[in-house]
């Protein structure tokens, strides 16, 4: 080829389309216990919905998100849907009733998220910090012991950026003095049940900033006062009108 | 004496960034005279409000450095190992300045830099921060720097950070060795590295690349292919190509 033609041209290179994508896994951890009955349940059957269709649309975060969702209501915790690619996630109908072992659930997500970051490992697949969405309308259930346990874990994982924790108490007899002991980062938001809908809005444009932020979230001392409070990308700040306990 | 260079870039913005009205926060730059080269690619943070004037002022202020010191001769500046750390801190203290005069955190201008200064006797890269090089020897193809990243895919480190000079990771090569290297932001990574983790090169596409500038092809076709390629990230993407110009076809 002379000069001229190759001056002019376009490059044509391969490329590698066999790396994974990166994955940012996120726990929808969930009261479906007696005291959500009703129209709470159906907001948040609602909300799950709406996320889930959110997430789909983007063609980023379809790939990269993976989510589980595990409900307490009950005696045990229940896995309701377990990992999957968010292209794949089917969201299943919850019902309401029992009693809440939050504390238990808790230690049940953790165990999803060791798993799903041993696999990513055994896979050669990066992944962002996990998201841990926690939402009740009440306290835990649970035994003392279980409770001490199940909140020191997860603050010992948040510590050591594990994951990034979301406490969220829905109505006014959410415990929220108990929800603060999940995140030292991050206060406990309090939702009306009306205000489902926003929070999963909310989440699923900041999962999907995070999951498609190929490049850097964070930033020299911004990133570590966002490190500080878990965060690596800027998140949208929730929608005004939320009350903070 | 080794002969010169040739040299081509490109920077193009991201399909996110187009679609959010976000600027370029990659940016390329390259001098050479006085038997000397400098290349730089630079990645502004996507969570800082400023990174595209931290990424183009990084590269300025880098191969400002250079030029100045090609101008005075200063034989232990001109050592390519010198001086491409000088132009390191060099970025860093111009990034930094820019933040002070704008009355602002050199956070919000958060920059990574890869630099690569070749001389006649040496080639030498220095990396802050993500991204992707890959240089050609008589041996093969290969990545000197593994990516600088925390636990996390969207997690690194600045040039900008902290209290002094970030670790930089530094490479040299004898220049007879050397007849071709790349330097890339993070924005292509998935498509051009054989292991994303390692940052190890995919050898087909730095072939067809190099190949490329061998033969004339120009930054024009650089910026279109970037343009054009599916990176499945949506970021910045951008790419410094040089190659021994004596193996310019007919030239």
């Amino acid at each position: 080829m002379d000069d001229t033609q190759a001056s002019e041209e376009t490059l044509q290179a391969r490329i590698n389309t066999d790396n994974p994508e990166p994955r940012c896994a996120c726990v929808l951890l969930l009261d479906t216990s007696a005291s959500m009955a009703g129209e709470p349940i159906a907001e948040l059957n609602q909300g799950i919905k709406a996320f889930a269709e959110a997430l789909q649309d983007d063609p980023l975060a379809r790939k990269r998100t993976e989510v589980a969702v595990i409900s307490f209501g009950g005696e045990e915790p229940e896995i309701q849907s377990p990992f999957s690619e968010m292209g794949a996630f089917e969201p299943i109908e919850l019902h309401a009733g029992g009693r809440t072992p939050m504390a238990a659930s808790i230690l049940a997500a953790l165990d999803q998220l060791q798993e799903r970051k041993r696999i990513y490992q055994e896979m050669g697949v990066e992944f962002f910090r996990p998201w841990l969405i926690v939402m009740t309308d009440g306290a835990p259930t649970d035994p003392p012991a279980v409770v001490d346990r199940a909140f020191t874990k997860l603050r010992d994982w948040e510590d050591k950026k594990h994951v990034n924790v979301f406490p969220v108490g829905v109505g006014a007899n959410a415990d929220m003095a108990f929800l603060a002991r999940a995140s030292a980062t991050r206060e406990p938001l309090r939702l009306h049940q009306a205000q489902l809908p926003q929070f999963f809005e909310w989440a699923s444009a900041n999962l999907a900033a995070v999951s498609s932020s190929g490049g850097h979230g964070s930033s020299d001392e911004e990133a570590n006062r966002r490190v500080a409070a878990g965060e690596q990308v800027a998140l949208t700040p929730p929608p005004v009108g939320w009350e903070i306990a | 004496m080794q002969e010169g260079w040739a040299v081509i870039g490109a920077a193009v913005r991201g399909a996110s960034h187009i679609r959010d009205g976000k600027p370029r926060q990659d940016a390329v730059g390259w001098w050479q005279g006085d038997g000397l080269l400098i290349a730089a690619c630079a990645d502004g943070a996507g969570s800082a409000e400023r990174s595209d004037e931290g990424s183009s002022m990084a590269v300025e202020a880098a191969i400002a450095r250079a030029r100045s010191v090609a101008a005075r001769g200063a034989p232990v500046a001109r050592e390519a190992s010198v001086l491409v750390r000088q132009c390191m801190r060099a970025a860093r203290a111009g990034v930094r300045r820019v933040a002070a005069e704008a009355n602002a955190r050199p956070g919000a201008f958060a920059t990574t830099l890869i630099l690569c200064v070749a001389t006649d006797e040496a080639v030498c890269l220095a990396q802050i921060g993500d991204g992707v090089t890959c240089v050609r020897t008589l041996a093969g193809m290969s990545s000197p720097f593994r990516p600088q990243r925390g636990s996390y895919a969207n997690e690194t480190t600045f040039i900008t950070t902290g209290r002094r000079l970030p670790h930089t990771m530094l490479a040299s090569y004898a220049a007879s060795d050397v007849d071709g290297f790349c330097l890339s932001s993070d924005g292509l990574k998935l498509i051009i590295t054989k292991d994303a983790r390692t940052g190890e090169p995919f050898e087909p596409f730095f072939a067809d690349v190099f190949g490329f500038a061998s033969r004339g092809g120009r930054s024009e076709g650089l910026a279109a292919f970037l343009e054009k390629v599916e990176d499945r990230t949506d970021d910045d993407k951008s790419l410094v190509v040089a190659v021994r110009s004596n193996e310019l076809s007919g030239g």
